[in-house]
């Protein structure tokens, strides 16, 4: 009964006996190897608008091919996708998929990219590897959404082949990432920074939640460290939240949460700050230097795009992201 | 064998039955939760997960604990 493992993919670090399963559901034990049970087992396959992800300044209006396996190494109260996130492999139906047939079918149906998202990647890191390392033979681009909860080493091992990262920084307490996501908030941070110098577009996600990470005092450290330690440059996304899974008790965020949010976010010297999950304003991209408007979007669809070879359209700025 | 050799052999029997008494009473406790953790988990993996088309591959980023 000895052959004791310790895993080393996210900073949970669980310490499994022999047939013991991690806490993200998709790692065992056996005789003292560890084992993904969700390689080639995806649980979501779908083509996404890249906007969904989302991405607003990584090749618009094209179509990420998504995939997604059960399992998440936190256990946040909002989960939006639980019912895959907080399942265990064997209870969700999935498909044969191997890395091979993933790309065969991004190539079928069009896609420009690979993305690793619906719940964290990090639980599918094997088969998010081999994908993402074949995906580059075939000029795929590689994406994630991802809660940015891993380690460094697998991290850095990951980068070189990943093309952009959209992280949830879900708030700037500590507090919350323990008392909400079951996390820490410090290994997030430092996913951020290694990403960054990696060389790895990113953009950020932030979940506003009443009562919970609404305090805008906080939410300008939050955007001040983003501006100190990423850049100006990095594009923001506050998204509305809605009452669902263990936080039904709450209201969805009031628009006017956001506004603030995006204003104290664009007073901290961020460039790019977007609202999402609200029909109305803040979803458009304008030219930091004139202000000329670049791209138009309503929902997950691109109306109009003035960015020519990655330059404002209109008085020749360089914008940042990848577009072409 | 002389009495004298007997009731040796009875004392180091009576000597090894009381430890192993003790001992059982202060680590049977973990010893069974552990054997039957160990056969519950094994049992769930040979009588579920294997069924459910879930075939190992082997991880990166672990270590053996020693
Ligand atoms: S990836 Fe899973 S098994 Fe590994 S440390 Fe994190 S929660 Fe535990």
């Amino acid at each position: 009964m000895g052959d004791k493992v310790r895993c080393e993919l996210c900073p949970t670090e669980c310490e499994l006996d022999n047939y013991q399963i991690g806490g993200c559901r998709t790692r065992i034990n056996k005789s003292g190897v560890l084992y993904s049970l969700v390689y080639g087992k995806p649980c979501s396959v779908a083509i996404d608008p890249i906007e969904k992800k989302p991405f607003y300044h990584f090749l618009p209006a094209t179509a990420a091919f998504s995939i997604a396996t059960a399992g998440c190494v936190l256990d946040c109260k909002f989960c939006q996708n639980y019912q895959i996130s907080q399942a265990r492999p064997e209870e969700v139906d999935h498909k044969d998929l191997p890395p091979a047939d993933v790309v065969r079918q991004a190539l079928y149906y069009g896609c420009r990219s690979i993305t690793y998202t619906y719940t964290e990647p990090t639980v599918f890191y094997e088969y998010m590897f081999d994908t993402a390392k074949l995906a580059r033979d075939f000029k795929l681009k590689n994406t994630m959404h991802t809660c940015g909860y891993i380690n460094s080493r697998p991290l850095r091992e990951l980068a070189p082949f990943m093309d952009a990262a959209d992280v949830d920084l879900k708030a700037f307490t500590e507090d919350f990432y323990s008392r909400i996501c079951g996390g820490r908030l410090r290994p997030v941070l430092d996913t951020l920074v290694e990403l960054k110098k990696a060389g790895v577009w990113i953009e950020i996600t932030n979940l506003v939640i009443p009562t919970l990470n609404d305090d805008i005092k906080k939410i300008s450290e939050m955007t001040a460290w983003i501006v100190n330690n990423l850049g100006r440059d990095v594009p923001l996304h506050f998204s509305r939240f809605f009452p669902y899974y263990k936080l039904k008790n709450l209201p969805p965020t009031p628009p006017g949460t956001l506004s603030d949010a995006r204003k104290a976010a664009l007073d901290s010297g961020l460039r790019y700050v977007y609202i999402g999950n609200l029909a109305g304003g803040g979803q458009n991209t304008s030219c930091h230097k004139c202000g000329r408007l670049l791209v138009e979007r309503s929902g997950f669809r691109v109306n109009q795009n003035n960015i020519i070879n990655g330059r404002c359209g209109s008085c020749g700025t360089g914008i940042p992201g990848v577009w072409g | 064998m002389g009495d004298e050799k007997k009731f040796r052999a009875l004392l180091v029997s009576a000597a090894l039955l009381i430890a192993c008494i003790f001992s059982y009473n202060i680590f049977g406790e973990y010893l069974r939760a552990d054997i039957f953790e160990y056969i519950k988990r094994r049992a769930y993996y040979e009588n579920v997960l294997k069924n459910k088309g879930l075939d190992l591959r082997e991880g990166m980023h672990w270590r053996k604990k020693q």
